[in-house]
């Protein structure tokens, strides 16, 4: 009877590990940003330029795009729902031979296709968002911002088509069948990867702030 | 009482993975951010039309896209593994005409990465010999490609035993995978080397062969057994056999989510077991069927499967499925003492739950038609999450399932198998670091073995319900994700832990 009580217990153990759960927090943080309505616009004004951290700037002239892709969402003070969505995307390009930068710059507002000089240059264009009208037609009341900032992120499908690459390359499907593969039953090869997202993200809410119209 | 523990052995079956290589994510295309763009245009209140205001109007002119012509790739950082493999991945050619942003680069890093012969890859471009040409640079930092792929260690009712398998993702630099696994107990060992070039001849499939040698004993018997030429009864009968041979097999994706294959096997088979041998079975006393041709015989089988498989995350699933069928056949006409067709089906479903939890639905089924040797039919460790499995199709024990205490006791390999079992999945953790997250899981369900005599006869020693071969299987335990690897600990690795545990269940 001992030994079925050792069972138990350890059948205990494992699910008291189980539930320990650690949950990862978001970790936001608050940054004040400029705003300002006008003609029934929101305008905001912020930097998010820490997003080019070191290993995106290196890639800045590489030759190869260095993408940034900002997400901002206007919430009403205890909301969960946003009133708007502002999604804005900024490609950089180094062009080798004239040894300039090509900002590409897509949102709602429309696009831009610039020439730079320099990097610094081409970071702000991308980093800097300047009395850019974000939302309309706001009711009055109290409201904020939350604004996520990703360096070439990944679409889901191609993370998902990495992860089957990294799993099981050319040469290495199997059968289904219990028993059949390598180690029995419990048998598969883990090749594993972190596959983030992006290459840096930033993540932040602004203050509250009043529309009086 | 407690039929769960009506066995005794002991096994742990730790579950090793990987391949260490750090993946930075680093590229991504327009197209990749504007599917991003469109992600959140879709979750969106209410967005802004494209209209007016401020320093949208001091717009440049626009410019053409930047296209440069392709005047050489140039591979950097590999001292081990040959140039012409890395550039293999690169399916740009030489005066091409390319965007700096086209896909094909982007897949082509992920691609290295994924060969696992790289902590890291970095695709840059260079100023070429004329205006408007440049040098694809690929610049690559190696890593150590030898890895254990899975250990397994046991400690049945007749003998302790272990086994390793490690691998050399990149043999010679030449990017062929091998592999070697080993496994030993009392009077048994078996090995197996493994070869698979994911590339072969830049062609569109993956060629793999293997060679197999196991010096094994499988036990067969259940009760009272009695060998010819023996005068009193043992606790099994004993097979001693060779096998002797390997494969040889393609496979090809279809696509992302499918795949085919076909695998050609040939073994020489060299087994001594008893005249004859009876048992008792259903408390009737019956003759042993050993499924194997005693001396020297030999298996030629081919094998035709297809997989489909649409889950999101291979380690720690949350939707999608997988599913795949096989047909293996073995006939004289190739050679093969045993005639024989296999058929397998096997379909996993997993469903997301509101609540971020996830069940996963499994359905297998197979069935064998003729003269199959033993260890190509169905066994019920590999069924039964509480019998221990096989390893390398060798087994070490002689145990029984008697969770419903139906004839499926009676039964070690077969020709019919089935099993339905769902898992429920609560993700514990998500995060960055060396611990990407880790899921705790639970799941039941029935198990089914039985010989074709079975569908006409109903088994001696058994009525009504328990005339039905089936069982039922169980487990809980945790999942980890992490920077080294999947593993895997379940309440059944624990059991097997436990000294002698079936035998205090006997006893109770």
């Amino acid at each position: 009877m001992n030994r079925i009580h050792n069972v138990r217990m350890i059948l205990s153990v494992v699910l008291l590990i189980g539930l320990v759960a650690v949950r990862a927090d978001s970790g936001d943080s608050t940054r004040r940003i400029g705003t300002a309505y006008v003609n029934n616009s929101l305008l905001v004004s912020f930097t998010f330029r820490d997003v080019f951290r070191q290993a995106v700037r290196i890639k800045l002239k590489s030759g190869l795009p260095t993408t940034v892709v900002l997400r901002l969402a206007v919430y009403g003070q205890g909301e969960s729902r946003p009133e708007a969505v502002f999604p804005r995307t900024c490609q950089i390009v180094y062009d080798l031979w004239e040894e300039d930068f090509l900002v590409d710059i897509k949102d709602p507002n429309g696009s831009i296709h610039k020439r730079v000089s320099t990097e610094q240059k081409a970071v702000d264009q991308c980093g800097i968002l300047h009395h850019t009208p974000v939302a309309r037609d706001l009711e009055k009341g109290t409201y904020f911002v939350k604004v996520i900032a990703e360096a070439n992120p990944l679409s889901p499908e191609l993370v998902r088509n990495i992860k089957k690459w990294l799993s099981r390359p050319h040469g290495s499907a199997r059968s289904r069948a219990p028993g059949e593969n390598f180690f029995g039953s419990f048998l598969s090869i883990f090749v594993n990867q972190r596959l983030g997202t992006s290459e840096a993200t930033v993540i932040f809410r602004s203050q509250d702030f009043i529309i009086d119209r | 009482m407690n039929k769960v523990m009506n066995y005794r052995w002991i096994t742990v079956h730790i579950l090793i993975a990987g391949v260490l290589m750090l993946l930075r994510p680093q590229a991504a295309s327009a197209q990749d951010a504007e599917q991003t763009e469109e992600q959140v245009q879709t979750e969106q209140v209410r967005a802004l039309p494209d209209q007016n205001i401020l320093e949208m109007s001091t717009n440049d002119s626009v410019k053409p896209p930047l296209v440069y012509v392709l005047e050489d790739i140039v591979v950097e950082g590999n001292d081990k593994t040959d140039t012409d493999v890395i550039k293999g991945f690169i399916t740009l050619k030489k005066g091409e005409p390319f965007s700096p942003d086209d896909n094909r680069l982007i897949m082509a890093r992920y691609h290295l990465l994924s060969t696992g012969f790289f902590s890291s890859v970095r695709l840059l471009l260079r100023k070429g010999s004329e205006r408007g040409s440049v040098l694809l640079v690929v610049q690559v930092v190696e890593r150590g490609t030898i890895v254990v792929q899975d250990i397994a260690l046991g400690w049945s009712d007749i003998t302790p035993y272990g086994g390793i398998d490690v691998a050399e993702n990149n043999f010679l630099g030449s990017g062929i995978h091998v592999s070697a696994a080993v496994v030993g107990g009392r009077d048994q060992v078996g090995s197996r080397l493994r070869f698979s070039y994911p590339h072969f001849l830049d062609l569109p499939v993956g060629i793999r062969f293997s060679a197999l040698y196991n010096h094994a004993k499988d036990y067969f018997g259940n009760e009272e057994i009695s060998i010819a030429g023996n005068a009193e009864t043992t606790d099994y009968a004993t097979v001693s056999y060779e096998r002797y041979g390997g494969s040889l097999g393609i496979s090809h994706d279809l696509g992302e989510e499918r795949f085919v294959y076909v695998d050609y096997r040939f073994e020489a088979l060299d087994a001594r077991l008893p005249t004859a041998a009876s048992h008792r079975a259903g408390g009737v006393m019956q003759p042993i069927e050993f499924d194997i041709r005693p001396d020297v015989s030999f298996l030629s089988t081919f094998r035709l499967g297809f997989e489909l498989d649409t889950r999101d995350d291979l380690y720690l699933t949350r939707k999608g499925h997988v599913a795949g069928i096989s047909v293996e056949l073995g006939s004289h006409i190739l050679g093969s003492s045993y005639d024989f067709a296999k058929f397998n089906f096997g379909y996993d479903h997993y469903v997301p739950l509101p609540w971020s939890h996830t069940i996963k639905a499994s359905l297998f089924l197979g069935l064998i038609l003729g003269d199959a040797p033993f260890f190509a039919k169905y066994f019920i460790g590999d069924l039964s999450a509480l019998v221990p499995s096989r390893v390398l199709e060798m087994n070490f024990a002689h145990l029984r399932p008697s969770m419903l205490n139906t004839s499926i006791q009676e039964k070690r390999y077969e020709d019919i198998a089935g099993s339905a079992t769902f898992e429920y999945i609560i993700p514990l953790y998500r995060g960055y670091g060396f611990l990407y997250g880790f899921d705790f899981f639970f799941g039941a369900g029935l198990i089914g073995l039985a010989s074709e005599q079975d569908l006409y006869t109903k088994p001696q020693g058994y009525s009504d319900f328990g005339a039905v071969p089936i069982d039922i299987t169980a487990d809980l335990g945790l999942r980890f994700n992490t920077n080294w690897g999947v593993f895997g600990i379940s309440a059944s690795n624990f059991i097997r832990l436990i000294p002698s545990v079936g035998a205090a269940a006997v006893e109770d």
